[in-house]
């Protein structure tokens, strides 16, 4: 009988198309998906005094010192949004994506010891650290929820709106997009280590090139251009339109922002296909 | 007919040695740029040869029928691409070409306790653990009773496994692999871990799930005994090729009957280099006359090394390597041991002679590889290649003590001072 008459369950190919997402093998291992974030999250903190409470901690503190540093000292505007809110939401959102970035850039170094002792499809761990982030980011959200309604009932009521139904879509924007370039940018880390410390220190300076903690509104002159090149900054827009109806944001913004995310999403997806299998070899 | 399980077709798997991979970009664009050019490569260490950075084939176009039930034992030197086959069959790492179809799941044990989080609990990680493996949540649940059970942890199961000491560890993680369910299982000197007594049961429990349970094995280990009593099969490799499919009996005695046969040298010359002519190289006893029969545990012998140096280097050493029957490496001797500054070789005819110690080796056979190097720099002869080789047989003579007549259990078989005190 030759090779290709057997029935195989598996077939292991010195070459695989790039393009095979066995989507079914990844929902059989969910209850690994789970785990993994479970451990992720359970031991963060072990051993800590404020365990998870350190997820509100970091947002609440930054926020403080943005409202001394960038409001008080530095004189920047907030379009007319009270400075706690419109700092609280910068921060977690920007480090909702500046989180989820780096941990996806380093999955394969991270995981180096059980990658290279078992199979299980690799992009579980992707998933999961999704997963991890979105819980960390929606405690943090929750406490930005709290403060946001008792503004809405002093004195801001036009903060409800339908607006807020698109907030889902917005978060799911941030995800792809940190999830692509992270994807991207692991299949080097495995060669490069040091790409990994570069992209964490790229991205605390990165943080003041995006509006964060100004609005884009108060951007001006030959820059401005730039700002609207970097897709990060529509998704910050898009949050402030949809929270409190200020905000610059056009259309052709979102679609450029969301064509970008698409393009990440798809080439970092391809490259980890195509290194999950030779990365052993390499690290 | 039986089923086949496994059906491997051509498998290779290339290593790049350096060049590509140096680890840093600087040097990767230097080694690039210098190959492009032909200019002399600067990263190179001193001694290495362009040829060497090229690479290797771990496995050599490797073809084989695995059946269902089968409990095959894959056995080989080391570096022979035992490993790396259990790898690409794990699916850890691709090949570089050929193609392996597989009927059933596959569990592989390449190490046990992948992904043990030292801050969680036993529990905790028996569901990670399994989990990694491919158990269900509803599996685990099912059996976990049975795997703390079999893990003897008890009452410590809701501790953090960074507490566990490392005997506790390993047998809690091989209570998980244990207890997978899958129709092909592959281990990789998995049972090389823990005390005696936990091998023991393990091995049991590895029997229980192959024999009883009518799985697929393919199992990796340097220890001939456990092979022999796990696997009714067996796989020879050498240097990434197959050597012999067959009986794991045969491929057993293939495997150590190739130890002795290459070293059964006829022709020294062989192995002359630029260094030096290899004249003799041979076992002699006290008197300095030829052996040809087994020695008593009780007598010295002394491996004769004849060089005739062409080429003095200050890093040149020479030695032997010293395996037992089941190829395991007792240890390594040189000449620059036992260091003295006036006792170098000198140019034109050298006899370097070790002695092997009395009362020191067990019972058994031994094959003695001769070894040569630059220290550091570069081997001229590598006992774990191509190197001659001496078989040295030990009979009796264990000891004086009417206590030990015979073999004893262990490795070495040293007789070791001892004192003893009465108090009045």
């Amino acid at each position: 009988m030759n090779f290709d008459d057997y029935n195989w369950d598996t077939v292991i190919k010195s070459k695989q198309s790039p393009f095979t997402f066995d989507l079914k093998q990844i929902t059989e291992y969910r209850d690994l998906i789970f785990l993994f974030v479970k451990r992720d999250i359970a031991t963060t903190y072990k051993q800590t005094i404020l365990g998870p409470l350190w997820y509100l901690f970091q947002p609440v503190f930054t926020t403080v010192m943005f409202i001394i540093v960038f409001r008080h000292v530095a004189s920047l505007g907030t379009d007319g949004i009270p400075p706690v809110l419109f700092y609280f939401a910068g921060t977690i959102f920007w480090s909702f994506f500046s989180s989820l970035l780096v941990s996806q850039a380093r999955v394969f170094y991270n995981n180096k010891d059980i990658f290279g002792k078992v199979y299980f499809p690799r992009l579980t761990v992707p998933i999961s650290v999704i997963f991890g982030e979105l819980i960390k980011f929606l405690i943090q959200f929750a406490l930005f929820s709290i403060i946001y309604i008792v503004y809405m009932f002093n004195g801001y009521p036009d903060f409800f709106s339908v607006r807020l139904l698109f907030l889902p879509f917005i978060i799911l924007w941030t995800v792809l997009m940190a999830t692509g370039l992270g994807l991207m940018i692991s299949s080097v880390t495995t060669k490069y280590r040091d790409l990994a410390k570069a992209l964490e220190f790229f991205l605390s300076m990165f943080m003041y090139a995006v509006p964060v903690v100004y609005p884009l509104s108060e951007v001006s002159g030959r820059f401005r251009i730039i700002f609207i090149l970097n897709p990060v900054t529509a998704v910050l827009e898009c949050i402030r339109k949809v929270c409190f109806g200020t905000g610059e944001i056009s259309l052709y913004m979102i679609l450029y922002s969301v064509g970008c995310t698409l393009v990440f999403l798809i080439a970092g997806l391809l490259l980890f296909n195509k290194n999950e299998k030779v990365f052993v070899d390499v690290i | 007919m039986e089923e086949i399980a496994i059906k491997a077709e051509n498998v290779g798997k290339y290593y790049r040695l350096g060049q590509i991979n140096t680890g840093m970009l600087y040097t990767d664009v230097i080694s690039w740029i210098s190959r492009k050019t032909g200019w002399e490569d600067k990263t190179m260490k001193i001694g290495e040869n362009p040829g060497d950075r090229t690479g290797f084939w771990a496995l050599d176009d490797i073809s084989f029928e695995i059946h269902q039930g089968d409990r095959v034992g894959i056995i080989g030197k080391n570096g022979a691409g035992k490993s790396t086959l259990l790898k690409v069959i794990s699916r850890v790492t691709a090949p570089t070409k050929g193609r392996i179809g597989i009927k059933g799941n596959v569990a592989s044990l390449l190490e046990v306790g992948t992904g043990f989080h030292p801050e969680m609990t036993g529990r905790e990680n028996i569901y990670l653990n399994g989990a990694i493996l491919g158990m269900k949540r509803a599996e685990i649940n099912e059996k976990i009773d049975e795997i703390i059970a079999f893990s003897e942890i008890d009452e410590h199961i809701d501790t953090p496994v960074k507490r566990y000491s490392s005997g506790m560890y390993v047998r809690l993680a091989f209570a998980v692999a244990a207890h997978l369910d899958s129709d092909i299982l592959i281990a990789d000197e998995v049972l090389a871990v823990g005390d005696a007594e936990f091998q023991k049961r393990a091995l049991g429990k590895m029997n229980d799930l192959s024999s009883k349970q009518g799985r697929t094995v393919l199992f990796v280990s340097h220890r001939m005994n456990a092979v022999k009593t796990l696997c009714k099969n067996g796989i020879l490799l050498d240097h990434g090729k197959i050597v012999l499919q067959d009986d794991i009996e045969k491929c057993i005695n293939r495997y150590q009957q190739n130890l002795y046969d290459r070293k059964s040298f006829d022709n020294l010359s062989h192995y002359d280099n630029e260094f030096f002519d290899l004249l003799d190289y041979s076992l002699v006893d006290k008197e300095g006359h030829e052996l040809s029969r087994p020695v008593g545990n009780d007598e010295s012998v002394f491996v004769r090394i004849e060089l005739n140096m062409k080429k003095v280097h200050h890093a040149f050493t020479s030695g032997y390597a010293l395996y037992n029957s089941d190829g395991i490496l007792l240890y390594w001797s040189y000449l620059t041991d036992d260091y003295h500054e006036d006792r170098n070789v000198k140019q034109g005819i050298n006899i370097l002679t070790g002695e092997i110690p009395n009362h020191f080796l067990n019972e058994g056979e031994y094959y003695i590889y001769f070894s040569a190097s630059l220290h550091y720099i570069q081997w001229l002869v590598n006992p774990e290649e191509d190197s001659p080789c001496l078989k040295l047989n030990i009979q009796g003579g264990l000891s004086d003590s009417p206590f030990w007549p015979s073999k004893r259990p262990g490795v070495c078989a040293p007789v070791l001072k001892w004192t003893i005190e009465y108090n009045k």
